[in-house]
C-alpha cells in the first residue's frame, strides 16, 4: 500500500503546486487589470486512516481564495468617469443579460446610449435623483437602474423657485412721497435703487423681473417687483403694463438692520412660472449708497448637458451647457459581510454566493460604505515581486513532488524486478 | 511595501512633477502676456504616498483688482475732459490767431473808438463793421467748435456703449465657462485671468462694481448699483443724434431699463469715459455755449437802436443780427445758439450792399430810428454812445455758471478764464489719476503676476524631483531585473 500510497501522494501534491502556480499566472497576467483583486491558493491536508504501525500517506487538498477585500492603490486618470471606490463596497453593474453583479473595476464611459459602462461591458447602475431615492432598499438591488444620460433631455428647463438679493438701502435717500412709490405703478413713480433679476418660467423662458426699491418713510423701504416685458417701451419702466408682481414693506431699526417684525423676503408669482422666494435676511439699511451684494437665482433655460461630474458621495451632477448643476444620480455602493467569499466571474466581477452573506446596500461615505474617487482606478491588488517569488516556491514544490513519484516508480520497478 | 506599488509611487512622482513644470512652462510664457496671472499646482498625497496635482490655482487679489476698475474709471472721466477742454481751448482761445471772443471784442471797441474820432471817415466806418464781421464769425465758429465737440462726445458715447455691449457679450461666454468649468473642477484659471482683463476694459468705459459668487461666476453693477451683468448681460442701450445744435441735449444711455448716463435720475454714472463724455456733451459744453450765446446776447442788445426821440418807440436790432431777426432776442435770459446765427446786419455791410456809415447815423430800422437828422458827417454822438453801452455793466444769466454782472468784454474774459480753470483742473485731476491708476495696476501685477526668477528656481527644483523619481524607478526595475536573473 505504501508505494502506491506515495504515488498518489505527490501527484496531489503536484496538482496543488499546479493549482497553486495557475492561480500565479493569472494574477501576473492581471496585474494591470484595475480592480482585479489577486487569487491565492492554500492547502490542506487529507489524513487517511491510518492502522497500526503502517502509515498512509494521506493528500493534500487545495483551496482557491480571492483577496476582494483587499484594497488596490489608486491611480488617477484623466477622465472623470473613471471611478475608484477607497474602503468597503462595490459598485452594482448590470451584465448584458440584464443580471446584476457587483465590481470594484470602474474605468466607466458614456456609450453611444448614454450608459456608463466599464471595460468589461457591464453597466454602472443607480438611483434616479428624479424620482428620488424613496423607492431604495438597502437589503437588494430594488429601485436601482442604469444610469443613463441618453435620456436626460427632459431635465433640461427649470423653473425658479428661489432667489437671493442682499442690497444695502441707503439710508440717506430722500423720501418718496406716497402717491409716486413705485407700487403706485404712475408714470411719474420715483425710486431710490432699482435692480433686475433674471428668472426662468416653467417653459425655461427668461424673465426679467424689475425690482424697485423706495424709502418711503425713515427705517421704511418698499419693494416691488414688476416684469420688464410689461415696461412701458418709451420710458422703458413706468407705467408698466400690469401691476406689481408684488410689493413687501421692509422695516429697519436705528442701527440699520431689519426690525424683529420686518418681512425678510419677497414672493413672487413669476408669469407662466412657479412661485419664486427672494430672500433679502442680509440686507442692511446703513449710510452708503445703493449697492447689491449679491444678486442670483436658481433655473435655467433649455440647455444641453455639456459633462457630468461626480462626487465622492456617489452624486452624479449634470453640468448643463449654461453651468447648471443638477443631481441626476445617486450611485450606491454594495457590501456583503464576507467579500472574499464572493463568486468572481468573467469581467472583474462578483455574484454573491451562499458564504458570502447577504446583500447591503447603501450611500457612500455613509455606515462604513467606502468613498468614490472620480478620475482614479484601483488597480490591481497583484505585486509582481511576491508573484514571481512565489513561483519559484512552486516550483521547487512540484519538482520535489515530482522526485518522491520518481522515486516510488523506481522503487516499484526494483519490486516488479524482484521476480525474473 | 511592494515592489509594484513602490514603482506606482515613483511613476505619481514623474507625472506630478511634469504637471507642475508645464503649470512653470505656462506661466514664463504668459509672463509678459497682459493680465496674466501666476498659477501653482496643489499637490495631495494619497494613501500609498502617491501624489497627484488636485487642482491648479492663481494668484488673484480682488482688492486690488477692484482698486485697479476704480483708478481706471476716474482716469477715463478725467482723460476725456481734459482731452475736450484742451479741444475747446485751442479753436477757441488760440492765442497766436487772438481769435478768443474777448479779444475780437477788444478789436471791434478799438475800431470803435478810431470811427468815434473821424466820424467822416469811410475807412474806419468799413474798418469798425470789419471788425464786427470778425467778431460775429469768431462767435460763430467758437459756437460750432462747441457743438462739434458735443456732438463727438454722443458719437463716443455710442461707440463706448457698443464697446460695452460687446464685452458683455464677452464676458457672458467667459463667465459661463468658468462657471461650467468649476462645476466639473476643471482649470479655468486662464478663463478668469481672461474675464479679468475683460472687467479692466469694461471699467475704463464706464465706472463698475463686480461681485463674485461661490461658483466663481461673476456680477458687473455699475458704481451707481445699476446691474450690467447678473447671469446674462443687461442691454445697454443709446439712441445717438447725428449733430447737436445748441437747442438739442442728446439722448440718455440705459442700461437695465433706466437711465445710467446722461440723462436724470437716482442711478447715474459718475466715473468712466462714458461719464466724461456725458459731462462734456452736457454740462461743460452747454455751459460754454450759455457764455458764448450770452456774449452774443451782449452784443446784439449793445448795438440796438432806441427810440432817437427817447419816445415808445421798441429797441430794434442794429449793427448785429441774428436768425431770429426782426425780432430782439430775448433779455436777460440765454438765448439758445444766439452765438452760432449772430451776424452784421446786411443794411450796414457794405460786401453785402450795405451802408456802413448806417453805424454812425442809425436808420437802419428804418427813419424813425435815424439818430444823425442832420445828416452831419461829423457826427459821433451814436457812437460814442455804442462804446458806452459796450462797456456798460450788464446782467447775465446765471446759467452761465460765472459772475453775472459786467461789461460784455468782462463777461468774454470771465468766459475764457472759467474754459482755463475747468481746463487746468481736468488736467490736473487727469494726470493725478493716471498716476493712480499706473500705480494700482503696477501693484496688482507685482502682486499677482508672474516672477520669471521665481519661476526658473521652481523649474529646477520640479527638475531634481523628476531626476529623483526616474531614479527610484530604475532602482525598481533593476531589483525586478534581479528577480528574473534568478531564473536561468
Amino acid at each position: 500500500m505504501g508505494l502506491y500510497g506515495m504515488l498518489r501522494t505527490s501527484v496531489s501534491g503536484m496538482g496543488a503546486q499546479a493549482n497553486r502556480l495557475g492561480a500565479i499566472s493569472d494574477n501576473v497576467a492581471n496585474s494591470n487589470t484595475p480592480g482585479y483583486k489577486r487569487a491565492s491558493v492554500e492547502f490542506s491536508t487529507l489524513v487517511l486512516q491510518s492502522g497500526g504501525q503502517e502509515y498512509v500517506s494521506g493528500n493534500v487538498q487545495s483551496d482557491t481564495r480571492y483577496g476582494v477585500s483587499q484594497q488596490g492603490s489608486l491611480s488617477y486618470t484623466t477622465s472623470n468617469t473613471d471611478l475608484a471606490i477607497k474602503g468597503d463596497g462595490f459598485f452594482v453593474v448590470q451584465g448584458q443579460n440584464g443580471q446584476t453583479f457587483l465590481t470594484r473595476a470602474g474605468s466607466f464611459q458614456r456609450d453611444g446610449t448614454g450608459n456608463l459602462v466599464n471595460a468589461a461591458g457591464f453597466k454602472l447602475m443607480g438611483y434616479d435623483a428624479t424620482t428620488g431615492t424613496s423607492n431604495a432598499v438597502s437589503n437588494g438591488t430594488a429601485g436601482l437602474s442604469t444610469v443613463n444620460f441618453g435620456g436626460f433631455a427632459s431635465l433640461q428647463a427649470n423653473a425658479t423657485t428661489a432667489g437671493k438679493m442682499f442690497v444695502n438701502f441707503p439710508s440717506s435717500a430722500t423720501t418718496v412721497a406716497a402717491g409716486d412709490l413705485p407700487s403706485t405703478n404712475s408714470a411719474t413713480a420715483q425710486y431710490t435703487g432699482k435692480s433686475s433679476l433674471v428668472v426662468y418660467d416653467n417653459l425655461g423662458n427668461q424673465v426679467t423681473l424689475d425690482i424697485y426699491s423706495a424709502k418711503s418713510a425713515t427705517g421704511t423701504w418698499e419693494m416691488s417687483v414688476y416684469n420688464r416685458a410689461d415696461a412701458d417701451p418709451t420710458s422703458k419702466g413706468f407705467p408698466y403694463a400690469a401691476a406689481a408682481l408684488t410689493t413687501q414693506t421692509l422695516d429697519f431699526d436705528t442701527a440699520g438692520q431689519f426690525t424683529s417684525s420686518s418681512a425678510r423676503s419677497l414672493s413672487v408669482a413669476v408669469p407662466n412660472g412657479g412661485t419664486m422666494t427672494i430672500d433679502l435676511s442680509q440686507s442692511t439699511q446703513l449710510s452708503t449708497s445703493y449697492t447689491v451684494f449679491s444678486a442670483t437665482a436658481d433655473g435655467n433655460a433649455p440647455s444641453e448637458v455639456d459633462r457630468i461630474d461626480i462626487d465622492p458621495a456617489g452624486s452624479i451632477y449634470a453640468i448643463f451647457k449654461n453651468g447648471e448643476r443638477v443631481l441626476a444620480y445617486k450611485i450606491p455602493l454594495a457590501k456583503v459581510p464576507s467579500p472574499d467569499n464572493l463568486t468572481p466571474s468573467t469581467g472583474n466581477v462578483y455574484s454573491i454566493s451562499s458564504t458570502s452573506g447577504d446583500l447591503l446596500v447603501g450611500t457612500p461615505n455613509v455606515g462604513g460604505f467606502g468613498s468614490l474617487v472620480s478620475g482614479a482606478l484601483e488597480q490591481s491588488t497583484v505585486d509582481l515581486g511576491s508573484e514571481l517569488t512565489q513561483m519559484i516556491e512552486a516550483q521547487r514544490n512540484y519538482t520535489a513532488n515530482s522526485k518522491v513519484f520518481q522515486t516510488g516508480s523506481e522503487l516499484i520497478d526494483v519490486l516488479v524486478n524482484l521476480k525474473r | 511595501m511592494s515592489l509594484s506599488a513602490s514603482l506606482n509611487v515613483a511613476l505619481s512622482g514623474i507625472s506630478t512633477s511634469s504637471d507642475q513644470l508645464a503649470v512653470v512652462s505656462r506661466n514664463v510664457a504668459r509672463a509678459n502676456e497682459e493680465g496674466a496671472t501666476r498659477k501653482t499646482a496643489n499637490v495631495s498625497t494619497n494613501e500609498g504616498g502617491a501624489s497627484r496635482v488636485t487642482s491648479i490655482v492663481r494668484l488673484a487679489n480682488p482688492q486690488l483688482l477692484a482698486a485697479v476698475l476704480k483708478s481706471n474709471s476716474d482716469a477715463g472721466t478725467q482723460q476725456v475732459i481734459a482731452n475736450a477742454l484742451n479741444q475747446f481751448d485751442l479753436t477757441v482761445n488760440d492765442p497766436s490767431l487772438q481769435g478768443s471772443p474777448s479779444s475780437l471784442i477788444g478789436k471791434l471797441n478799438a475800431a470803435l473808438q478810431v470811427y468815434a474820432a473821424s466820424p467822416q471817415d469811410v475807412t474806419a466806418a468799413n474798418a469798425a463793421v470789419a471788425a464786427a464781421k470778425n467778431l460775429a464769425q469768431g462767435l460763430n465758429t467758437a459756437s460750432l467748435s462747441v457743438q462739434q465737440q458735443r456732438s463727438e462726445a454722443d458719437h463716443a458715447i455710442g461707440a463706448s456703449v457698443n464697446n460695452i455691449n460687446s464685452l458683455l457679450a464677452q464676458f457672458q461666454t467667459l463667465n459661463d465657462e468658468i462657471v461650467r468649468g468649476n462645476g466639473s473642477g476643471q482649470d479655468v484659471t486662464d478663463s478668469l485671468d481672461q474675464r479679468d482683463l475683460i472687467v479692466q476694459k469694461l471699467s475704463k468705459e464706464i465706472g463698475i462694481r463686480t461681485v463674485t459668487e461661490g461658483n466663481k461666476s461673476m456680477q458687473i453693477y455699475t458704481d451707481q448699483g445699476v446691474t450690467l451683468f447678473n447671469g446674462v448681460p443687461r442691454e445697454v442701450t443709446f439712441n445717438a443724434t447725428a449733430f447737436l445744435g445748441p437747442n438739442t441735449m442728446g439722448n440718455a444711455v440705459y442700461a437695465d431699463g433706466i437711465p445710467i448716463v446722461g440723462g436724470s435720475g437716482t442711478m447715474i454714472s459718475t466715473s468712466g469715459q462714458i461719464a466724461g463724455y456725458a459731462a462734456i456733451r452736457d454740462s461743460l459744453g452747454v455751459t460754454y455755449q450759455n457764455q458764448l450765446d450770452e456774449v452774443a446776447r451782449g452784443l446784439v442788445e449793445a448795438f440796438a437802436e432806441t427810440d432817437p426821440s427817447g419816445g415808445a418807440l421798441p429797441p430794434a436790432l442794429g449793427l448785429f443780427s441774428w436768425d431770429g431777426a426782426p425780432a430782439m432776442p430775448t433779455t436777460g435770459a440765454v438765448n439758445k445758439g444766439l452765438a452760432s446765427s449772430i451776424i452784421v446786419n446786411a443794411a450796414v455791410d457794405p460786401s453785402r450792399g450795405g451802408n456802413a456809415s448806417l453805424l454812425r447815423d442809425g436808420g437802419i430800422n428804418g427813419t424813425n430810428y435815424v439818430y444823425n437828422t442832420n445828416n452831419s458827417s461829423a457826427y459821433s454822438d451814436r457812437i460814442q454812445k455804442i462804446i458806452d453801452n459796450v462797456s456798460q455793466s450788464r446782467s447775465f444769466d446765471n446759467a452761465a455758471g460765472i459772475a453775472n454782472t459786467g461789461s460784455i468784454s468782462d463777461f468774454a474774459g470771465a468766459s475764457a478764464g472759467w474754459l482755463q480753470a475747468q481746463r487746468k483742473s481736468a488736467s490736473e485731476s487727469s494726470s493725478y489719476n493716471n498716476i493712480l491708476q499706473q500705480r494700482a495696476t503696477d501693484a496688482l501685477s507685482k502682486e499677482t503676476g508672474v516672477n520669471i526668477d521665481e519661476e526658473m528656481t521652481r523649474m529646477l527644483q520640479f527638475e531634481r524631483a523628476y531626476q529623483a523619481s526616474a531614479r527610484l524607478m530604475t532602482t525598481i526595475d533593476q531589483m525586478f531585473q534581479t528577480l528574473l536573473d534568478t531564473y536561468k
